[in-house]
């Protein structure tokens, strides 16, 4: 299965940065897939970028709000949330764990040989505080003279528009350099911290900041895709928690194994020695568990 | 999703159909048929408003200042 999942990441991150035409002909791809949401954080401004992030999206919708409400004009994101609700609906937070183009970035980087550093849970709580800040609350309040707010969390956190576009853009256009200032620094800097935590902690950037992965977390615990653990099976080897790229702990108790912390990589299936992990698509709870099905079991022998 | 219905049908056919199907009607989960019902209502409120094309001439657009430049 892990196997399964690097192909699909290398493959949706190749496919979600498909055109490479803009060395030669327009800047940036103008196709009809850029009304699509890309699933993952993958800048739109990318030269290369064939669909659009919904982040980026979602905070110009809210950004131009205020200005929408005057003219009547009903539009504050409800196709990027849907879109995302929709997906969040089947498979909860699992597009951070397979299709992520910025998570496979980071996978790699934590590969490079380096002591590693753990974070708390409290870091948890970082991804809602960047959502509610930086992609809804500042966009919407913070506007110029003419009534329009910014993009805050592009303009001065978002390490994959710098990586993406950014770098390409000054690469690519030497005119641009001169535009280049401190806001740009600032950028840079962030980046630069960003990339040097993901090659120290598993999985950094989604864990402690990543506003797309808070709002896919919303949907582990209510997805018809559920994980489901089996504590009579546990054996207490600490294998699922090991493997965990955010250090989930549900073989203790600690958290839930639909936890919103969950990228859904499905390692901690793949590893458990005794298959206590399991996953199934469902509308029932009850026909899911292993324990449900016991306690099923126990039930009707009861009323046979 | 095959698990659970093969897991469905071993349940309907057993001999021990009456205790779980009754667990069953009582675990039946809604929250994800509220979370798809919204989630479709949402998409098409926001195509109909014309988000995508407005999302479309945001993505089609350099904007300098959203990734640091200028």
């Amino acid at each position: 299965m892990e196997r399964s999942r690097k192909i699909s990441q290398t493959l949706f991150a190749v496919a979600a940065n498909s055109y490479w035409s803009f060395l030669w002909k327009s800047p940036i791809f103008k196709g009809w897939s850029k009304r699509i949401c890309c699933p993952g954080l993958n800048c739109y401004s990318c030269p290369a970028a064939v669909m659009a992030c919904p982040i980026g999206g979602l905070q110009n919708f809210l950004a131009s709000f205020r200005i929408n409400l005057k003219l009547a004009e009903m539009q504050f994101g409800a196709y990027i949330l849907g879109t995302l609700a929709l997906i969040g609906s089947f498979v909860g937070r699992m597009p951070c764990g397979w299709l992520c183009p910025f998570g496979f970035v980071q996978e790699f980087l934590y590969r490079i040989p380096t002591p590693k550093i753990s974070v708390g849970r409290w870091t948890r709580v970082g991804p809602y505080i960047f959502l509610g800040l930086f992609v809804i609350i500042l966009p919407i309040l913070v506007v110029d003279a003419t009534g329009y707010g910014a993009t805050w969390f592009c303009k001065y956190i978002c390490p994959a528009g710098t990586v993406e576009a950014g770098l390409p853009l000054l690469g690519l256009h030497p005119e641009l350099r001169r535009a280049a200032g401190w806001l740009f620094v600032n950028k840079l800097v962030v980046l630069v911290v960003i990339l040097v935590w993901c090659v120290v902690t598993s999985r950094a950037f989604c864990r402690a900041i990543c506003p797309l992965g808070a709002i896919y977390g919303l949907f582990n615990r209510i997805s018809f895709l559920r994980l489901n653990f089996d504590q009579s099976k546990c054996v207490n080897c600490k294998a699922c928690k090991t493997i965990c790229p955010t250090s989930i702990s549900f073989y203790n108790g600690e958290d839930q194994i639909n936890s919103t912390a969950c990228i859904r990589c499905m390692r901690c299936y793949s590893m458990c020695p005794v298959s206590a992990v399991s996953f199934s698509l469902g509308l029932y709870a009850g026909d899911l568990t292993n324990n449900e099905q016991q306690a099923g079991k126990a039930a009707g022998e009861k009323a046979a | 999703m095959t698990g659970g219905i093969r897991r469905f049908i071993w349940a309907k056919r057993s001999n021990q159909l009456r205790g779980y199907k009754n667990k069953m009607k009582m675990k039946l989960r809604y929250a994800p048929m509220i979370s798809l019902v919204t989630s479709i209502g949402l998409l098409a409120f926001g195509l109909w408003s014309g988000e995508a094309s407005a999302l479309w001439h945001k993505a089609v657009t350099i904007c300098l200042s959203c990734v640091g430049i200028g």
